[in-house]
């Protein structure tokens, strides 16, 4: 029984420290709560800091909110032809400051390929 | 456009066969069942063997037609093209979503037929299984053809002569370049291996369940499901080991959702196989195994189900393809089934009577080798749960949420440190009570173990690590590092101590053996991201810049890139590399050359961009690896500053005046130049330059850039005509390459470990071969 209560707590420390997806709004609506937002990329304002090792963009969630990101890390190679990425991280000061970049791959497999 | 020729009617031939064999695939195992149901062995096994052939003769058609280039076939064209190696278009059969699945069919179907000669009284029930969900997976693969034709651009349809109904486009779209590698030939086949040995072992389950005799199967089972566990394993640690080499982020592991949804079925397979253990020699647990051997399979096939379901989709590094729905519904059937199946039948299994000769109490032996089995199940739950979390969100519409790497570990590491310390003690203890000698063996081993974290930690500080690169981590986790450290150790000095023994008295080790090599991967994992370190830095090409990850100090170079390796039709790897030197500052080692992947793809339709790809180089030695990671050059300082006639604006410490603007030649007219005059200061100098843009003649719009002292050049990329403004972009005059260094202390320990393991696993099932069930009793008393 006791095993059974402390599997259940850890079950449910494990669901409840799970990070969630919000929108721009949400993630500026709460500045220092680490979260995942996900959106389009404005390749148009793409920096890249190689030096400083910081990567700024756009990002442009699926209600048309703008988001300034920075990321603090090396761009990823897929970064410029993706469309599509998510970050993790918190809003503070007028940006958000992703720990984390994930790029969405603009595979061919996810498109029904035709003859060019 | 150009007329392409007709499809070659061989290649449509050989296709129909196989959309065709699928479906009398499917109809000979249904019928195979029925049979089995009905008890006309012959017949059963008949149409089982025949289901199995159509499985074989379908999977060598779609690789035949992937070899002959047809790419009439969207799955041919879409993941070969002609310049791609042979190994890799061979390696094109399992690249995607419809010949995964045909690979899992392949393997199950293979591994079903090879098991059921050793079922024995069981093999009714098993076969039935076995034929329903074997047709159940070739429907999916009726739905998710491979035998699919690529469709024709709209446009190209316009241009075929009449009569003509097929094409074969010259060329196709080609393998996606990370899956370019020699892993790609070797992972999936292994994995899937594995996997297809699932459903063989969850049928043998279900069918010991409604029988009474519940243990004559565990002596024959046995083996094959530790080959499961050793081939799920190796299988594991293989995709860890391309994620390692090919990634670039430095690491083996992610608890990204796909590999959980790889490892909870080789956790319930290993948990398994050590109730099992105990259950067939104590005649303990008899009613349960039954139930508890179902679970992987049906794991396996809820996993499966949710990397297709697209709820993963953006939580993970993998890609995924979109399921056609007649094989989505198909899937969602399976799992809904195997759930079924599992619950209806383990209950069965539970509550139906059996016959029992000697029921024995687990003794201390049996109870912790219980207890370890309950700790890996509660990883394997753990996993399961963390891999469930967006499918869940995403089912209830709620708020979308991921479990991070961060909490698997905080999480994780607590059953670990027990389940260590078992794995170091139980051998030793006896199934009755434990001999004084045992326990004297085990302060031997513990004392052993000491030793063995001495010398981790001398190799540690061989490496070149010294408290300064470890005094910055937080003092509890550095403990705790050490701690873990200590119970591999321990856990090793153990296997190693019963592995000598046993040796010398001529009895089996195989198992011992598999978890040394089991830990030694454990702690190579643990060792190497625990004490990484890493550096991260732009390097201009043609020059230099310091890269220093703890003791690894060096200066690395960049001679030039050349343009001819950087784009590269072909999107093969094999040539595309650039040649980093590395001058060790420490002057400790030997200076290195490094030679990361860099290119970018060249694309089959020219308006598609092409994409940067890049591979990490890795320095490995017995000590340490050093990881080099690159990414693709940055050539733009700052870009797009908009400027009017008289502005002044900064950027990055580089100011940027505009003068005056400037044309040469008529408006609209080809070769009319278009400038702006301006001034860039920077480091304290102001120099003046005059970018322009040229109008129309043979290459479009040319860009004439102008070079601002010693770092910059000026580049005029677009006007505004209305105000005269000029959008001005400042590119380096050397590109900036950005680089990674890894240093990852004792990461070699990861690929012994795994060699070792393996092998020990293959000495177990060789060893329960060889012994003779007599002979069980005798070889596991004495231990």
């Amino acid at each position: 029984m006791v095993a059974l209560t402390g599997v259940a707590i850890a079950i449910f420390a494990f669901v409840a420290t799970a990070t969630p997806y919000v929108s721009a709004k949400e993630a500026q609506t709460n500045p220092g709560l680490r979260v995942h937002v996900a959106g389009s990329i404005d390749h148009a304002t793409v920096r890249n800091d190689v030096q400083g090792q910081k990567l700024y963009f756009d990002l442009i969630d699926d209600q048309g909110t703008k988001m300034s990101v920075v990321y603090l890390g090396v761009k990823p190679s897929n970064f410029d032809s993706a469309p599509k990425a998510t970050v993790a991280g918190t809003y503070k000061e007028g940006a958000f400051y992703a720990k984390e970049l994930r790029t969405q791959c603009p595979s061919k497999y996810e498109t029904e390929s035709k003859t060019p | 456009m150009p007329t392409l020729p007709p499809a070659p009617t061989f290649g449509l031939l050989a296709g129909d066969v196989g959309r065709l064999l699928v479906f009398v695939g499917i109809i000979a195992f249904l019928l195979s069942a029925m049979a089995w149901v009905r008890s006309r062995e012959t017949l059963g096994a008949r149409m089982f063997l025949l289901g199995v052939c159509c499985v074989m003769a379908v999977f060598a058609i779609h690789v035949a037609l992937l070899m002959f280039k047809q790419y009439q076939y969207a799955y041919v064209f879409n993941n070969t093209r002609n310049q791609m190696p042979e190994i890799y278009r061979f390696s094109a059969a399992w690249a995607a979503q419809e010949g995964s699945f045909l690979l899992w069919a392949l393997t199950s179907a293979v591994f079903a037929a090879w098991v059921a000669r050793s079922t024995g009284i069981y093999r009714r029930w098993f076969t039935v299984t076995c034929a329903i969900a074997l047709a159940a997976i070739l429907g999916i693969i009726a739905y998710e053809s491979p035998f699919r034709h690529t469709p024709l651009a709209p446009d190209l349809i316009a241009t075929l002569p009449q009569g003509q109904t097929t094409v074969l486009p010259p060329d196709g779209r080609g393998l996606n370049p990370l899956l370019q590698n020699y892993w790609m030939a070797i992972h999936p086949w292994v994995i899937f291996i594995g996997f297809g040995s699932l459903l063989a072992l969850f049928a043998w389950s279900l069918s010991a369940g409604l029988s009474k005799d519940r243990t004559s199967w565990l002596n024959s089972a046995r083996p094959f499901a530790i080959f499961s566990m050793t081939v799920l394993g190796l299988g594991l640690t293989m995709g860890g080991l391309w994620a390692y080499e090919t990634l670039g982020w430095g690491g083996f592991w992610a608890w990204d959702p796909v590999e959980n949804v790889s490892l909870v079925p080789f956790l319930a397979m290993v948990a398994w196989v050590h109730t099992v253990f105990v259950g067939r020699f104590r005649q303990t647990l008899l009613r349960w195994l039954p139930l508890l051997g179902m679970v992987p399979f049906f794991t396996f096939v809820y996993g499966t189900y949710l990397t297709r379901s697209g709820a993963l989709v953006g939580v993970s590094v993998h890609s995924f393809a979109k399921m056609n729905e007649g094989a989505h519904g198909l899937l969602l059937a399976l799992v809904c089934a195997t759930l079924l199946t599992t619950i209806v039948f383990g209950i069965v299994a539970v509550k139906r009577p059996i016959e029992v000769t000697n029921t024995q109490s687990p003794g201390p032996r049996g109870y912790g080798i219980y207890i370890g089995a309950s700790l890996i199940y509660f990883i394997a739950i753990m996993a399961a749960i963390g891999m469930s979390v967006p499918f869940f969100a995403a089912l209830f519409g709620g708020q979308g949420k991921i479990v991070e790497e961060s909490h698997y570990n905080n999480i994780v590491v607590w059953p670990f440190i027990p389940a260590l310390l078992l794995l170091a003690i139980v051998p030793f203890l006896g199934w009755k009570k434990t001999n004084p000698k045992r326990l004297n063996q085990i302060a031997n081993a513990f004392f052993l173990a000491v030793m063995l974290l001495g010398i981790t930690v001398f190799l540690l500080v061989k490496s070149g690590l010294t408290l300064n690169g470890t005094e910055r981590m937080n003092p509890l986790h550095l403990v705790l590092f050490f701690f873990l450290i200590f119970i591999c150790a321990f856990a090793i000095a153990s296997n190693v101590y019963l592995i000598i023994d046993r040796s010398i008295n001529r009895r089996p080790i195989g198992s011992f053996v598999m978890h040394t090599g089991v830990v030694l991967l454990l702690l190579g994992l643990i060792v190497s991201k625990a004490f990484e370190k890493k550096s991260i830095v732009g390097v201009p090409v043609g020059s230099g810049a310091v890269l220093e990850a703890g003791p690894a100090h060096y200066f690395a170079t960049l001679d030039e890139l050349k343009e001819e390796n950087l784009f590269d039709p072909a999107n093969s790897l094999n040539e595309n590399r650039l040649q980093i030197r590395m001058v060790d500052l420490s002057q400790t080692r030997k200076d290195l050359i490094f030679r990361p992947v860099l290119y970018y793809t060249t694309p089959l339709n020219p308006e598609e961009p092409s994409t940067p790809v890049a591979r990490p180089y890795i320095h490995m030695s017995p000590l340490f690896d050093l990881y080099l990671a690159v990414g693709p050059p940055e050539p733009w300082f700052e870009k797009d500053i908009t400027l009017k006639p008289g502005e002044t604006k900064e950027a990055n410490g580089v100011t940027v005046k505009y003068l005056q603007a400037t044309r040469t030649g008529e408006p609209g007219q080809p070769g009319t130049r278009f400038g702006a005059r301006l001034e860039i200061t920077y480091s304290g100098k102001t120099y003046s330059v005059h970018p322009e843009i040229e109008l129309g003649g043979p290459h479009g719009l040319r860009r004439h850039g102008e070079r601002a002292g010693p770092d910059l050049i000026a580049v005029m990329t677009g006007m505004q005509a209305e105000n005269s403004a000029a959008i001005i972009s400042l590119a380096r005059a050397a590109p900036i390459v950005p680089m990674e260094l890894f240093f990852k202390p004792l990461a070699s320990l990861v690929w012994l470990g795994t060699g070792i393991m393996t092998l020990g696993g293959f000495l177990a099932i060789r060893n329960r071969k060889l012994i003779k069930p007599s002979e069980l009793h005798a070889s596991d008393s004495a231990t």
